[in-house]
C-alpha cells in the first residue's frame, strides 16, 4: 500500500514537472518575433569591464569591439588602417606628427557629440599616473606623454586640440609604425568619465552596468549578466544609423561551453561559434545550414631557450633543435591541417611577411645531426646521445604549461623529434600556466632550458617588446647588438617610411632572428568560427568573423 | 540551547582563524605568480611593479595576511588580481545563483533519494530493489559533465522542455513572478545534473538507513502490537531511518556555497564554482580566500545548524 | 479436560539462506491451557526465543515456518493471512521482549507507544486510550503514569522500560501474554518486582502466560508446567512439580544441579560441560549425548524419541525407552 503511495508521488512530480516545462517553454518564445536577432558564443567568461581603456580579456574585447567605434579601423588587406571615427588624418613627412580629423556625425549613444575632447580625456586617463591597466605603451610615443605619467608635466605636451573636430598630435620622434600602434585609438565618453576616481574605475557602474554604459559603435550593451550572457542593442545613435547599420537589432552573447555550443549550433539555438578547437572541425562540417570559415591566427606557439644557458648559449645548437623538428607533423597530426607552419615571428596574415624566409627553416635532422657535430657534440660513449663538448653528458630540460590540448600534446612529439638527432630530453610534468610563467619570467631563474609556450602579434610587426635585448617580455635572455639596431632601423629610420622600405628591414632583422634562434617558431593555430547559414553578410579574416568589423552588416534571412 | 549556540559560534573562530592561516599559507607556498599569468608583450615591468604594490604583494606574506585578514573581518574581501575589481562585487552576483541551484538540487535529492530509498528498502533484494541499486552505481559513476551533457541533449534539444544553459532567458523582460518562473525553469536541468550523482548516495543511504530500522527491536515491537506494514514504516521507521539525513544535510549546506564547477560550466550557469576554478588558474588569492573561507565557514554554520536540527528531531539529543 | 488455548504441532522453524537451510526448532510440540503459566527452559540458543517469535509471526530475517500447526482457540496462526495475524497480534496475543533497552522506539513518547494497540484494536479515543495506558502504568507501579506518558525512552531506566513493555503488552486484555526471559536483563531487586507484577496481573486478568527463561528459580516461583529444550527440540515436558522432584531427563538434572542452592553448602557451582552446539553442528543421534554423564553408544547414532514417563510427563532419553535394557550402559 505504501509502495503504490511513493510510486503515485513520483509519478506526479514528474508530470508536475513536464507540465510546469511544457507551460515554461511555449513562454520563452513568444517575445522578440519580430526582432533581428542573433546568438553568438565564447567559450570562457567575459570579465566585464566594458571599457576601451580598462579591459583585460579577449571575451570583453569581443564585446567591445561591437559596441565601440575607433578612430580608425584595418583595411582588408590588413596593410593599413582606413577612417572610421577618424575622418581623415595626415602623417608628417618624417612621421614625427600627425593631424586628425574626426566626423562630426559622430555621438555617443546618449546622444552627446563624440568630439576631440573625449579623444584627449581617453589618452590622459590611459597616461595618468593612477591608471591601473596596462595601455600605457599605446601613447608612450606621443611627445610629453612620460613625463605626464610620472607626474613631472600637468598636461601631455604633444596633443594639441585644434577645435572640436581637430587635433594635433606630435610624437616623441619620428616612428615608422603604423598610426594604430602609435595612439591609442578608441575614446571614451569624457562626459561620464570626467573626474571620477581613475585608479578605481573598474569598480564604477559605467564601467560595468549595462544602463551606465555609454558607447559610440554600432550596438549598445542593453543587459549584463555575469559569466552567462551579454545582449547587445541596435545603437539608434550611431553615426552610421543614418545609412541602415547596423542591420541586426539585437546580438545576445552567451558564454558556453564548447562542445554545448556545438550541440546549439546543430539545433540551430545558437548562431555564431567562435574559436572552434581543430578536433572538433569535422564534426560541424556534417551539419546542415552551417558555415565553416577559417584563417590562419596571428599568434604563434615556440619553444623557448634560455640563450644565456651554459647548455644553450651555442647557437649552432638552438638551429641544430630548429632543424630537429618536425613541425610539419604538428599541423598535420595535431591540428589536423588546420593551422600554418611559422618560420618568422611576423604572421603570414601580416603585411611584412616575407615567404622565401621559409625555407631556411625547414625539417631536416642530417643538417640538425652535422650542426651539432660542428659545434663538438658528439656521441662519445655509444649509449646513442650526444655528450656534449668536453664529453660530459648532455641532457637538456623541456617544459609546458597545461591548458592547451594541441600544446600539451606536442611536447612529447617534440622530445622524440630532438632524440632522434641525438639530445637526450628531460621532458617535465606539465605545471599550471601561472606556474610556469612565474619561472619564465623570473630574471634571475637559472632552472629553466626550453619551454614551450605562445604569443599573440599585431599585424603591424614590432619585434621590440619580444626581441629587444632589454624589453621585459624578452623571456630567452636574447642579447644581439645586431638585432637591436635592426629593430631600432625598422622602426625610426628614414627607410622605413614606405611599407616597402620597411619590409624590407622587417626581412633583414629576421634573418638575424633565423641565424640565433632564440626561439623555435612551431607553428600557428588557425582561427576556426561556424555560424548558421541563416545569417548574412559574414565576413572573415584573422580576426575572426566576431572580432571583424563586417559584423555592421550581418543580417538574418 | 542560546547558551549551547553561542558556545558553537565562539568555537568555530580559532577554526576559522586557524583555516586562513593554513589556506594563507597553502596559496603563498603555491608556485605561480598572480601576475606572472599575465604575459602581455604590451605590459612593462613599471606596471607590473605597479600592481604589484597596489596589491600589497610588495610585502612580507606576514604583513600581507594581517592586512587581509583585518579587512575580511570588516567584512572587505579585498580586490581581485586578475579581474582588479572588488571582490563582494564578484561574489555578490554569483552566490545567489550558487544557492539557488543547491538549493533545488538538494529538494530534487530529497525528493527523489529518499522515495527510492524507501522502495529499495521495501523489498530488499527484489528486482525493484536490483534496478534501483545498478541505477545508483551508474548514477553515481556517471561523470557529471557527462549527465550534463545528456540531459542538454535529451530534455534541452530533443524534447525541448528546458533551457539547455544559462540561468535565465536573455533579454527577456520578465517581472516578478514570471522572472521568478523563467529562474526555476532554467535551474531544473543543472540541479538535476547535481542531483543524479547526490541521488545515487542518498537512494543508497537511504535504503541501508531504513533496512536497519526495519531490523530494530522497536520496529519488531511495533509489529507486535498488530500495526499495519505501513503504520509501522511510516511511525517507526521512517523516523529513526531519517534522522541521521540531518546530518548529511549540514554538509550539503556547507558544500552549496561552494558551488559545482563542472555542471555550471556545461550549463553556462554562472555561480561562485566557476569563479573558483577560474581564480585558482589565475592565482587571484582574493578570490580564492574568500570563495574558501565562505565555504569553510558555510560548513562550520552547516554542522551546527545540523546539530540543532538533530535536537529537535532526536528526543535523545540535547543540549545545554 | 478444556480445549487448549495455544496448541504448537510439530513446528519447525528454518533460517534459509542463499547455501543451506538452518534448523532452529526442530519439530517441537507443546500446548498451552487458558489460565496456565508454561514456561521455556533451556540454555541460551536453544530456540526458545524462536519458538516464541515464529507464534507471533515475527521471526527476523529469512527466518520461516517451515512445517507444523500453531493452533490458536482452534485457529492455526501459520495459515492466516498477514492481515488476520495483526488483529490478533497485540490484542489476543502480547509479546514482551527480551530486549527492554532497545524494545521502545527511541523517538516517539511513551504515551504515544502504549496508546497504538488500544486505538487500533479497542477501537477506542486517543483520551480513553490515553486514559487506560494510564491506568495499566499504575498498574505496573509507575507513580507517576501521567508525566511517564510525556517521556522519551533514554529518560527511563531499564527496568522502568520492561514495566513499560509489560503495561503495553497488557494494556489490550491479551489472552495469551508471551514474556521473553523478562526479567534476564533486571537487577535482582526489580526482578522480583516484575515477576510480582505479572503474577498479580496473571490474577486479575486471567492470562496465560508463556515464560521464557533459564533461569529454574523463575520458573519454581511462576510455572505451572515446564517445557525444557536443548538445541532446538524439547527434551523434557512435565509439571513444575515433577520437574523439580522427579526431573528425568540428564539435561534437565544438569539444570537443576547448577541452580545456586542456599541449603547445599557447595562451594563449586556445577555447571554442564561443554557448550551448546550450534544449529550448523547438531549431532545426528542424541544432540545432548556429546554433553551427557549417561550417554550410551547407542545415544551418539540414535536420535531418541520423547517417552512418556508420567501424567503429562515426557521425556526424549533412551533411558527412559520402555525397552531400555537393551541399550548397554557405561
Ligand atoms: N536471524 C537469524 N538467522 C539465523 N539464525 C538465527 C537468527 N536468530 C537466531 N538464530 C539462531 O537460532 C538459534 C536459536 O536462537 P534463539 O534466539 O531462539 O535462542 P534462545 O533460546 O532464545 O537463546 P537466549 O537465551 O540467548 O535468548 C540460535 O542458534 C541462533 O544462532
Ligand atoms: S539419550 Fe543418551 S545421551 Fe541423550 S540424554 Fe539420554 S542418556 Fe544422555
Ligand atoms: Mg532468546
Amino acid at each position: 500500500m505504501k509502495k503504490s503511495k511513493i510510486g503515485i508521488l513520483s509519478l506526479a512530480v514528474v508530470m508536475g514537472l513536464s507540465v510546469f516545462a511544457t507551460a515554461c517553454g511555449s513562454k520563452s518564445s513568444g517575445d522578440g518575433a519580430k526582432k533581428k536577432s542573433i546568438t553568438a558564443t565564447m567559450n570562457s567568461t567575459f570579465d566585464g569591464k566594458f571599457n576601451p581603456g580598462l579591459y583585460d580579456s579577449v571575451y570583453d574585447a569581443y564585446i567591445l569591439d561591437q559596441t565601440f567605434a575607433s578612430l580608425w579601423k584595418q583595411d582588408e588587406k590588413l596593410e593599413t588602417s582606413i577612417p572610421d571615427l577618424a575622418e581623415s588624418w595626415k602623417e608628417s613627412e618624417k612621421k614625427d606628427a600627425v593631424s586628425i580629423k574626426l566626423r562630426k556625425d559622430a555621438k555617443w549613444s546618449d546622444g552627446k557629440p563624440l568630439t576631440v575632447d573625449d579623444v584627449i580625456f581617453t589618452w590622459k586617463f590611459i597616461a595618468d599616473k593612477e591608471y591601473s591597466g596596462s595601455r600605457f605603451e599605446y601613447v608612450e610615443s606621443i611627445k610629453g606623454a612620460k613625463e605626464y605619467h610620472e607626474g613631472k608635466a600637468k598636461d601631455i605636451e604633444g596633443i594639441k586640440k585644434v577645435d572640436d573636430y581637430n587635433l594635433e598630435v606630435t610624437f616623441e620622434k619620428s616612428d615608422a609604425r603604423d598610426i594604430s600602434t602609435k595612439v591609442f585609438s578608441t575614446p571614451m565618453p569624457k562626459h561620464i568619465f570626467e573626474g571620477k576616481p581613475v585608479k578605481t574605475l573598474e569598480n564604477d557602474p559605467a564601467v560595468k552596468k549595462a544602463e551606465n554604459i555609454v558607447t559610440s559603435g554600432p550596438f549598445t550593451i542593453k543587459e549584463i549578466k555575469a559569466g552567462e550572457f551579454v545582449v547587445l542593442e541596435k545603437n539608434k545613435n550611431f553615426y552610421g544609423a543614418a545609412q541602415g547599420k547596423p542591420k541586426l537589432d539585437q546580438i545576445v552573447w552567451k558564454v558556453l561551453q564548447e562542445d554545448v555550443a556545438i550541440g546549439a549550433l546543430k539545433e540551430g539555438k545558437v548562431d555564431m561559434v567562435s574559436r572552434i578547437k581543430p578536433s572538433s572541425f569535422e564534426t560541424i562540417k556534417g551539419f546542415k545550414d552551417v558555415e565553416l570559415v577559417e584563417d590562419t591566427d596571428l599568434g604563434y606557439q615556440y619553444l623557448g631557450f634560455r640563450t644565456d644557458h651554459p647548455k644553450l648559449s651555442d647557437k649552432k645548437v638552438r638551429r641544430a633543435i630548429a632543424y630537429a623538428i618536425n613541425r610539419e607533423q604538428m599541423v598535420t597530426g595535431l591540428l589536423k591541417g588546420h593551422g600554418t607552419l611559422l618560420s618568422t615571428p611576423v604572421s603570414p596574415k601580416s603585411w611584412a611577411y616575407n615567404k622565401d624566409l621559409d625555407a631556411d627553416y625547414s625539417f631536416d635532422p642530417a643538417k640538425a645531426k652535422a650542426l651539432l657535430a660542428e659545434a663538438g657534440y658528439k656521441d662519445t660513449n655509444g649509449d646513442g646521445f650526444v655528450e656534449d663538448p668536453s664529453g660530459k653528458p648532455y641532457v637538456l630540460s623541456l617544459e609546458f604549461p597545461k591548458g592547451n590540448q594541441v600544446r600539451e600534446q606536442s611536447a612529447k612529439l617534440i622530445r622524440e623529434d630532438i632524440e632522434k638527432v641525438g639530445i637526450k630530453i628531460d621532458l617535465k610534468q606539465p605545471k599550471d600556466f601561472a606556474a610556469l610563467a612565474e619561472t619564465v619570467q623570473q630574471k634571475a631563474d637559472k632552472t629553466m632550458e626550453m619551454w614551450l609556450m605562445g604569443w599573440t602579434t599585431d599585424v603591424d610587426p614590432n619585434p621590440k617588446n619580444i626581441y629587444g635585448s632589454t624589453a621585459e617580455s624578452n623571456y630567452y635572455r636574447w642579447k644581439s647588438p645586431e638585432s637591436d639596431k635592426s629593430i631600432g632601423v625598422s622602426m625610426y629610420d628614414q627607410k622605413a617610411f614606405t611599407k616597402e622600405g620597411r619590409k624590407a628591414l622587417i626581412k633583414d632583422w629576421t634573418k638575424i632572428f633565423q641565424q640565433d634562434s632564440p626561439v623555435v617558431l612551431l607553428y600557428s593555430q588557425n582561427i576556426i568560427d561556424a555560424y548558421n547559414k541563416r545569417v548574412t553578410g559574414v565576413q572573415y579574416d584573422y580576426r575572426g568573423a566576431l572580432g571583424h568589423p563586417s559584423f555592421v552588416d550581418w543580417d538574418v534571412k | 540551547m542560546v547558551k549551547y549556540v553561542t558556545r558553537r559560534l565562539l568555537g568555530t573562530i580559532p577554526m576559522i582563524v586557524l583555516i586562513s592561516i593554513i589556506l594563507f599559507t597553502l596559496l603563498q607556498l603555491a608556485p605561480g605568480d598572480p601576475l606572472a599569468g599575465k604575459l602581455d608583450q604590451h605590459a612593462d615591468a613599471n606596471y607590473i611593479a605597479k600592481l604589484k604594490e597596489d596589491f600589497g604583494l610588495d610585502k612580507p606574506p606576514v604583513e600581507q595576511f594581517f592586512f587581509w585578514a583585518k579587512n575580511f573581518v570588516q567584512g572587505n574581501f579585498g580586490v581581485s588580481f586578475d579581474k582588479k575589481v572588488l571582490v563582494q562585487d564578484l561574489l555578490s552576483e554569483r552566490i545567489g545563483k550558487t544557492v539557488f541551484l543547491g538549493v533545488v538540487a538538494l529538494i530534487f535529492t530529497y525528493m527523489i533519494a529518499i522515495p527510492l530509498g524507501i522502495l529499495s528498502a521495501n523489498k530488499p533484494y527484489s528486482k525493484l530493489d536490483y534496478t534501483l541499486t545498478s541505477a545508483s552505481f551508474i548514477g553515481f559513476s556517471m561523470p557529471s559533465f557527462f549527465a550534463g551533457l545528456l540531459l542538454i541533449y535529451l530534455f534541452g534539444f530533443q524534447l525541448g522542455w528546458f533551457p539547455y544553459s544559462g540561468s535565465e532567458t536573455e533579454a527577456s523582460g520578465y517581472e516578478g513572478l514570471e522572472y521568478l518562473m523563467d529562474r526555476l525553469h532554467h535551474v531544473i536541468l543543472p540541479a538535476m545534473t547535481l542531483a543524479i550523482i547526490n541521488i545515487a548516495q542518498y537512494n543508497r543511504y537511504v535504503r541501508a538507513s531504513v533496512l536497519d530500522a526495519k531490523a530494530q527491536d522497536y520496529t519488531r515491537t511495533a509489529r507486535s502490537k498488530g500495526l499495519s506494514e505501513s503504520k509501522v514504516l511510516r511511525k517507526h521507521v521512517l523516523r529513526n531511518a531519517l534522522i541521521p539525513l540531518v546530518t548529511l544535510f549540514g554538509i550539503d549546506l556547507g558544500l552549496l556555497l561552494s558551488g559545482a564547477i563542472i555542471t555550471e560550466t556545461i550549463f553556462g550557469f554562472p555561480g561562485v564554482g566557476q569563479l573558483y576554478i577560474q581564480s585558482i588558474t589565475t592565482r587571484d588569492y582574493p578570490v580564492v580566500m574568500a570563495i574558501t573561507m565562505m565555504t569553510s565557514m558555510a560548513v562550520l554554520i552547516g554542522n551546527l545548524i545540523a546539530d540543532i536540527l538533530y535536537a529537535f528531531v532526536d528526543p535523545r539529543i540535547k543540549y545545554d | 479436560m478444556s480445549q487448549a488455548l495455544l496448541q504448537i504441532e510439530n513446528l519447525k522453524t528454518v533460517f534459509e539462506n542463499t547455501k543451506s537451510a538452518v534448523t532452529v526448532v526442530d519439530d517441537i510440540s507443546f500446548s498451552m491451557n487458558k489460565g496456565e503459566t508454561l514456561a521455556l527452559v533451556g540454555e541460551s540458543g536453544c530456540g526458545k526465543s524462536m519458538t516464541s517469535l515464529s507464534i507471533m509471526g515475527l521471526l527476523p530475517g529469512t527466518g520461516k515456518v517451515a512445517q507444523g500447526k500453531i493452533m490458536f482457540e482452534g485457529n492455526d496462526l501459520t495459515k492466516k493471512s498477514v492481515e488476520d495475524i495483526s488483529k490478533i497480534r497485540g490484542n489476543k496475543i502480547a509479546m514482551i521482549f527480551q530486549e527492554p533497552m532497545t524494545s521502545l522506539n527511541p523517538v516517539l513518547k511513551i504515551g504515544d507507544q502504549m496508546t497504538e494497540g488500544l486505538i487500533l484494536h479497542h477501537k477506542l479515543s486517543k483520551k480513553e486510550a490515553e486514559a487506560r495506558a494510564i491506568e495499566r502504568l499504575k498498574l505496573v507501579g509507575f507513580a507517576r503514569a501521567t508525566d511517564i506518558m510525556n517521556e522519551y525512552p533514554h529518560q527511563l531506566s531499564g527496568g522502568m522500560r520492561q514495566r513499560v513493555m509489560i503495561a503495553m503488552a497488557m494494556s489490550t486484555d491479551p489472552q495469551l501474554l508471551i514474556a521473553d526471559e523478562p526479567t534476564t536483563a533486571l537487577d535482582v531487586t526489580i526482578q522480583a518486582q516484575v515477576l510480582e507484577l505479572m503474577r498479580d496481573v496473571k490474577a486479575e486478568f486471567e492470562t496465560s502466560i508463556l515464560l521464557i527463561t533459564h533461569d529454574l528459580g523463575v520458573v519454581a516461583e511462576m510455572a505451572d508446567r515446564v517445557v525444557v529444550m536443548y538445541a532446538g527440540k524439547v527434551v523434557e515436558e512435565a509439571s513444575v512439580f515433577d520437574v523439580f522432584e522427579k526431573s528425568s531427563h540428564p539435561y534437565t538434572e544438569g539444570l537443576l544441579k547448577s541452580v545456586p542452592n542456599l541449603e547445599s553448602d557447595q562451594t563449586r557451582l556445577y555447571s554442564i560441560r561443554g557448550n551448546v552446539p550450534t544449529p550448523e553442528e547438531f549431532p545426528i543421534g542424541c544432540r545432548f549425548a556429546p554433553r551427557c554423564d549417561k550417554a550410551m553408544d547407542h545415544c551418539f547414532d540414535h536420535a531418541p524419541d520423547l517417552y512418556r514417563v508420567g501424567d503429562r510427563h515426557q521425556v526424549r532419553c533412551f533411558l527412559y525407552h520402555p525397552e531400555k535394557g537393551t541399550f548397554s550402559h557405561e
